[in-house]
């Protein structure tokens, strides 16, 4: 896959990829048209599709003036950390639920999706304190807090429905994704009122 | 706070570009400082003073 193949695709189009054959896989297991080892690969594969999301994103941020040595190893650290993040969470539900195994064997495998989580807080952290570009840092602050207002708020809304019996219980690992999703939506909020001249 | 940097930079016909070379911030630094969406530190205050040869009350305005 040449890079100007994926450059000419935003960061939307591999996002909506990573979605969509997460979604078809899914589909296939709940119909049992695959078998679960099958559906562990297939979604495992998705993985395949970081790299180019990454590399069209740093395009993206190119182009928009918002790229920066610490962002690149920002990126870098984060592809490493998802990557091992889906192998681990893959092989950890492999060994829980088709090889059945049991035991306090179970504490050591529910660290391989967690030590890649904690991995991505530090590359968040490291960045924070390697950014020189003050606009930079004040943006990824800005998008942390946003982060945090998303998870806090939701985590406090939702678990006060739970304790009341309103709504099913949600698994606390769930926090890492709205942290995410709210820093993107935060980024996208504060890019639209700021775009720079293209680059010469 | 209000600021001269885009009447400064067409004056000696910079683009955001340059004037983010000169600085070693990103585009995107120069576009927020330059519409007022984010007020510079006194230490790049003092480099944007510096690579336009100005006092920084030259450059920067109360509001």
């Amino acid at each position: 896959m040449s890079d100007s193949w994926i450059s000419r695709r935003g960061p939307g189009f591999w996002i909506g990829a990573i979605i969509a054959l997460m979604a078809t896989v899914a589909g296939l297991a709940a119909s049992d048209a695959i078998n679960g080892p099958t559906a562990i690969i297939l979604m495992a594969s998705t993985g395949s599709l970081l790299y180019p999301l990454m590399r069209s994103g740093e395009r993206c941020e190119e182009r928009t003036g918002t790229s920066s040595p610490a962002v690149r190893r920002y990126n870098r650290g984060m592809l490493a950390a998802s990557m091992a993040y889906i192998l681990g969470m893959g092989v950890a539900v492999w060994l829980t639920r088709q090889a059945g195994v049991e035991g306090d064997v179970l504490w050591v495998i529910a660290f391989l999706p967690i030590l890649p989580i904690f991995a991505m807080i530090w590359v968040m952290a490291r960045y924070i304190t390697e950014e020189d570009d003050e606009y930079l840092r004040h943006l990824a602050m800005m998008a942390n807090m946003g982060g945090l207002a998303l998870l806090m708020g939701l985590a406090s809304l939702w678990g006060f429905f739970e304790e009341f019996a309103l709504v099913p219980h949600v698994s606390g690992w769930w926090s890492v994704p709205i942290w995410a999703l709210g820093m993107g939506l935060t980024r996208w909020w504060i890019a639209r009122g700021n775009k720079a001249e293209p680059e010469a | 706070m209000k600021n001269r940097l885009r009447v400064l930079r067409a004056e000696r016909e910079w683009s955001q570009q340059d004037l983010a070379e000169r600085l070693e911030v990103s585009r995107q630094s120069v576009n927020a400082i330059e519409t007022g969406k984010y007020d510079p530190s006194l230490p790049l205050a003092f480099r944007i003073a510096d690579v336009f040869e100005l006092a920084i009350e030259e450059i920067f305005l109360r509001d």
